[in-house]
């Protein structure tokens, strides 16, 4: 197994729907290796949310390489990508996403279901890794009786509850006040360290960023600042 | 989660399952009342005279000279009874000749359709009396009103009917007449006389035959299959007879309901194709306002196609409950109907009597048009939730996430 997660090559990302075309990746060179927490950081319109869409498969780079955990994207179709995205990656996102109609076991269920697993297995699984993330007393709750801070844990523990080798996370504590987000992190740091789960957030959030082990600041488009440290 | 998708917007759920049942209650409700006053109309207009089948001569329909006549008529009448889906069956002799009148020189005479009649068989509703009463016996004569004003003759009062006979004699004959009939038909009130059967065989000269045997079937959706059924099992007989149903006979009847019908399959399609374009509008909105959670479903893993497969499902649900409710307020309505019936109000009974038809219609629950509407409702749900389904492929993920950010 390579010790690469991530691997991106002369990532260029051009939006040329408008009259001027907008760069938003400039040739990036990007590496994560496994069990790493790396945080993208940069102004808005630094490029950072395109660089986490283009390694999730969610959009893909006008040039460039782009592999996950071995798999060249640049080669996969549509369904490839999305079973891809399905069973090796995991997202958290700023708004997080839950189905409303859905109770939070129920959401934390719904990727299983996609994967095909058995509702009993499923149900199992789902409520395990809500006990684990502390979450067990709010499994019957819809999204719209959760507040934020619960919302963003149920969403972290849908992307991880099928084990993925990589969390993508795009301004996960966006919406949240300090204390809430640092409860968020300790749960990511949780998921980072306890089961090796390969962590890539981009924030605006100097929290997030001490929390990281691994710093990548971005302007205009391009790496500026690769620092690593041990962490908060 | 299809289901529970349904309730996010209650109300334009329950919008889109009123129009679903709106359209499936109207168009049942249509066509019951249309079968029920269909029934109706043909039972009144086959019933005043013709009857749901007639057994003639193959030549009569066509060419009806006293001649054609239908032989050994009394032993065909007793076999066709003895056939399944057959109600009734009456012997009938039928001829035009001059009907006169009152004493010598306020003498009146009219032309008029002579109908033999065996009182004991005869079920044309005709026979019911305005006046007087129906001929019981040979030597009476039963009019129509009309021919009763024309001739300024009463009951008691002698007429005389004199024609041409089978074999081109002079056929003569002096009645009484007992009473008047109204059939809601002004023409044949004008100009139909009725007398006693054998009176008509002997005037006439028929001898053992007559005209027609005029036939009510149990049920006048299945006359032309009695008709087919007579001709199979009694043909071969001694003599040459043709069975035609009341679609034979009267094919202004089967135009007019034909008519009336395609009119009814007119609206029901313009009906389902405006509730199919109020679907497509629900299913549009619920894809918009769902944009970002369709982008967030995509993102982590779920194929467009599964998405559209979803929204199917949620479509499917909604047809079912629309029919159910349409279908449940239809039968309801409809049997409660069935029994009390309903009037159209006065404007429309000058219409409905124009068909014979009573001031109060009573619909009969159509299953057909219920099942087939449901069916298509369901179809048509599906094909509304098709197009916004297939925006799924070209969702831009990122675009539709940014939606909520």
């Amino acid at each position: 197994m390579s010790d690469l997660v991530v691997s991106c090559e002369g990532i260029t990302r051009v939006y040329a729907d408008d009259a001027v075309p907008v760069h938003a990746l400039r040739g990036v060179d990007f590496e994560v290796r496994r069990g790493e927490w790396t945080s993208l950081a940069g102004p808005s319109g630094s490029g950072k949310s395109t660089l986490l869409h283009v390694i999730g498969g969610l959009d893909r780079p006008t040039n460039g390489e782009v592999n996950v955990d071995g798999q060249r994207l640049g080669g996969l179709s549509e369904s490839q990508l999305s079973d891809l995205r399905l069973n090796k990656i995991g997202f958290v996102f700023q708004a997080y996403n839950l189905i409303p109609v859905l109770t939070a076991v129920e959401n934390v269920e719904f990727i299983m279901q996609l994967q095909g697993v058995g509702a009993a297995e499923r149900q199992t699984r789902a409520r395990a890794t809500l006990t684990r993330l502390g979450l067990d007393d709010i499994g019957d709750r819809r999204p719209g009786e959760l507040s934020g801070g619960q919302q963003q844990r149920v969403a972290v523990a849908r992307a991880v509850v099928t084990e993925p080798v990589l969390l993508l996370a795009d301004e996960p504590s966006a919406n949240l006040d300090s204390s809430t987000t640092q409860d968020l992190l300790e749960l990511l740091r949780n998921v980072n360290e306890q089961h090796g789960v390969t962590i890539v957030t981009a924030t605006h959030d100097p929290m997030v960023m001490d929390y990281a082990q691994r710093r990548v600041r971005l302007r205009d488009g391009a790496i500026e600042h690769d620092e690593s440290s041990s962490g908060a | 989660m299809a289901w529970r998708n349904l309730w996010r917007v209650r109300r334009r759920t329950w919008l889109t399952v009123a129009g679903v049942a709106f359209a499936i209650f109207f168009v049942v409700f249509a066509n019951s009342t249309q079968r029920g006053t269909f029934a109706l109309m043909i039972d009144n207009a086959t019933g005043i005279l013709s009857g749901h089948v007639q057994a003639q001569h193959p030549a009569y329909q066509d060419d009806p000279r006293p001649r054609n006549t239908v032989a050994d008529a009394a032993a065909l009448r007793a076999a066709i009874m003895e056939q399944p889906g057959v109600r009734a069956a009456t012997l009938r002799g039928m001829a035009f000749a001059l009907v006169s009148a009152g004493s010598e020189g306020r003498e009146r005479t009219f032309g008029a359709q002579i109908i033999g009649m065996d009182p004991i068989t005869e079920f044309a509703s005709i026979r019911r009396p305005a006046t007087g009463r129906f001929i019981a016996g040979p030597g009476e004569a039963f009019i129509g009103a009309g021919l009763a004003r024309n001739l300024n003759a009463n009951a008691g009062d002698e007429l005389v009917v004199l024609g041409t006979a089978k074999e081109g004699g002079v056929a003569a004959v002096a009645v009484t007449l007992a009473g008047t009939f109204e059939s809601g038909m002004a023409e044949l009130d004008r100009a139909t006389l009725a007398l006693h059967f054998e009176d008509f065989a002997e005037a006439f000269g028929l001898g053992g035959e007559a005209h027609a045997v005029a036939i009510l079937a149990d049920d006048s959706a299945d006359a032309e299959a009695v008709a087919q059924r007579l001709a199979t099992t009694l043909d071969g007989g001694a003599a040459p007879v043709r069975f035609a149903s009341w679609e034979t006979l009267q094919p202004e009847l089967v135009q007019f309901v034909e008519l009336k019908a395609w009119g009814s399959y007119l609206i029901s399609a313009l009906l389902i194709v405006l509730v199919t374009f109020s679907v497509m509008n629900a299913f549009v909105m619920a894809v918009f306002e769902r944009t970002a959670e369709f982008g967030m479903l995509k993102a982590i893993g779920m194929t467009p196609g599964a998405i559209r497969r979803m929204l199917q499902i949620e479509a499917l649900w909604m047809s079912v409950l629309g029919v159910a409710v349409g279908v449940g307020i239809s039968a309801a309505v409809i049997g409660a109907l069935s029994t009390v019936g309903f009037s159209l109000g006065e404007e429309y009974s000058e219409m409905l009597e124009r068909f014979n038809l009573p001031d109060r219609l009573y619909p009969a629950f159509d299953y057909a048009t219920a099942f087939g509407m449901a069916a298509l409702m369901v179809v048509a749900v599906q094909l509304a939730a098709l197009l916004p389904a297939r925006r799924l492929r070209k969702l831009n993920v990122v675009e539709a996430l940014r939606e909520q950010e």
